[in-house]
């Protein structure tokens, strides 16, 4: 068999699973809520109910609107293939490419945000501008956090980074990698627009941050926009759980660890969604910042660790 | 230095950032008693579980600093109705990042004191000293009389840590010494506290300069009784 085929597998089943972790947290949220929710697999019902849609389009979006949707998606469909996932290795993989992710997934927000703009809504207008100061913020905190994991594992690149660790490396460094991950996990928090930072399923356009800019987006490209949403999750989620699995297990062991880490954080943030408020804009700032400092930290005990 | 040693410093570090950013006063009673239960269990690991010493520092610790201490600034802060400080003189977003900075500054101290000092690892010394700076933040950054307690007890907590660095046995004598002092000095501001808000409705020690004022205001009181 071609080897690049097993190869594949991984950006393929984040490209096809995706979607089930939006499915995974809302069901989460219906649960603690005491309703039934919606079928596990509804997210993808609306991909194809939107794909099946037509298109309106405001009359001062120029192509630049239509192409935007499709930029988000395919930046962030490229960043799957610098994951590792389980037992399987990136499929491209080189040293530093931990910013080509960084950079790919900022792509795809310039693209959202080039589409905000072009809309001529004073609400995209304002979501743009949010998003864009937010976004400011949160890079330095995830270039503190995959740095750190770089320097604790000496590999710069994000196959070795993120999947290196020994068994007894990832007991020696827990408490820095803990701090890498809770870092991480607020990043997640912050760029997938989920609750403490933004409500994903609110309805005011005033309060909005992500939601706002794609409000005039409808049928195939806003589909193309929910799923490039649903990819950026998986990925972070990715990065989280492939941190903790230990290099050297079976593959199935491997395999399994990484399904269950991945639904573990979409319970996760199911349930943060559901036991915390959403918090003030002027407030996210400091939110951002606790994650820059969580990261900070992690690497402040990684330099104490070097040390007997 | 074990995992779990390492664990409680960091658990420690992570408190201290929380504590500087946190504006209400029940949080930073709780995240206070939190850090000092974890002092008094570091006590016990680096001195090891066989020792009597170690389990009579550690279970004094834990006794006054994690549960009395704690218990009683709550009913404080219930009795005063302060429950969130709004105006610090120090906004917690500039707090937070003061704190951060704290021990990354605590780090490099720690990794310059004597190679004797650095009995097991630079980790320790950074806590301790991030743990007193915190204490200092606090102490001058809030204005509110309870919180400048509890600034007070986090600097002790980082003093306890820094002598757990520096020396093989805490000698059980001062320790228990410290522990009553600072077991007393509680007490003492509790009452400050109680005074205060007796006397003005609110426990803000930067009106405190307005003594007069608030004087000439009770006489007025006492006369129209």
């Amino acid at each position: 068999m071609n080897p690049v085929v097993p190869r594949l597998l991984a950006p393929i089943s984040a490209l096809v699973l995706a979607p089930l972790l939006l499915g995974l947290i809302g069901r989460v949220k219906a649960m603690m809520g005491a309703r039934r929710g919606a079928p596990l697999l509804q997210p993808y019902r609306d991909l194809a109910r939107l794909l099946g849609k037509g298109e309106v389009l405001s009359t001062t979006a120029t192509l630049l609107f239509r192409l935007a949707p499709v930029a988000v998606l395919a930046s962030t469909a490229a960043a799957l293939f610098l994951l590792p996932a389980g037992p399987l290795p990136p499929v491209l993989s080189f040293p530093g490419d931990l910013l080509l992710l960084a950079y790919l997934l900022a792509l795809g927000r310039f693209g959202t945000l080039a589409a905000a703009m072009d809309t001529g809504s004073a609400f995209e207008g304002m979501g743009a501008s949010r998003e864009a100061a937010f976004s400011a913020l949160s890079e330095p905190a995830l270039f503190l956090a995959l740095g750190g994991l770089a320097w604790a594992r000496h590999d710069l690149s994000l196959g070795g980074l993120l999947g290196g660790g020994s068994t007894a490396g990832l007991a020696r460094q827990a408490p820095a990698l803990g701090l890498f991950t809770a870092a991480l996990f607020l990043l997640l928090l912050a760029e997938n627009s989920r609750i403490p930072v933004d409500d994903p399923a609110t309805h005011l356009e005033l309060t909005m941050i992500h939601e706002v800019m794609v409000l005039d987006h409808s049928g195939p490209t806003f589909a193309a926009i929910l799923y490039g949403a649903s990819l950026k999750l998986w990925i972070f989620a990715s990065l989280l759980v492939s941190v903790w699995i230990p290099a050297g297990l079976p593959a199935w062991a491997s395999a399994g660890l990484y399904a269950a880490g991945m639904a573990l954080v979409a319970v996760s943030v199911g349930l943060v969604e559901s036991l915390t408020a959403r918090l003030k804009l002027a407030k996210v700032p400091r939110f951002l910042a606790l994650a820059g400092v969580l990261a900070g930290l992690g690497c402040l005990v990684l330099f104490a660790g070097g040390r007997p | 230095m074990s995992g779990f040693a390492q664990l409680l410093l960091v658990t420690v570090l992570l408190l201290d950032v929380s504590l500087a950013a946190s504006s209400r006063l029940a949080v930073l009673i709780r995240a206070f008693a939190l850090q000092a239960a974890a002092v008094a269990a570091l006590a016990l690991v680096l001195d090891g579980p066989g020792n009597p010493h170690a389990w009579a520092v550690a279970s004094g610790t834990l006794l006054l600093k994690g549960l009395l201490i704690p218990y009683f600034l709550g009913r404080a802060s219930e009795r005063t109705h302060a429950v969130k400080e709004q105006e610090p003189l120090v906004p917690y977003g500039v707090s937070l990042l003061l704190a951060a900075a704290g021990v990354a500054l605590s780090f490099a101290l720690a990794s310059r004191l004597p190679e004797a000092t650095q009995r097991s690892g630079i980790l320790l010394g950074a806590a301790a000293f991030a743990t007193m700076f915190t204490g200092l933040l606090i102490l001058v950054s809030r204005g509110t009389a309870l919180a400048q307690v509890a600034g007070y007890l986090v600097l002790e907590n980082g003093i306890f840590l820094f002598g757990l660095s520096l020396l093989r046995h805490m000698p059980l004598l001062v320790e228990m010494g410290i522990l009553l002092d600072v077991f007393a000095g509680t007490f003492v501001m509790g009452i400050v506290v109680y005074n205060i808000h007796r006397t003005f409705d609110h426990i803000d020690v930067r009106a405190l300069t307005a003594l007069k004022e608030a004087a000439d205001r009770e006489e007025g009181m006492e006369e129209g009784a």
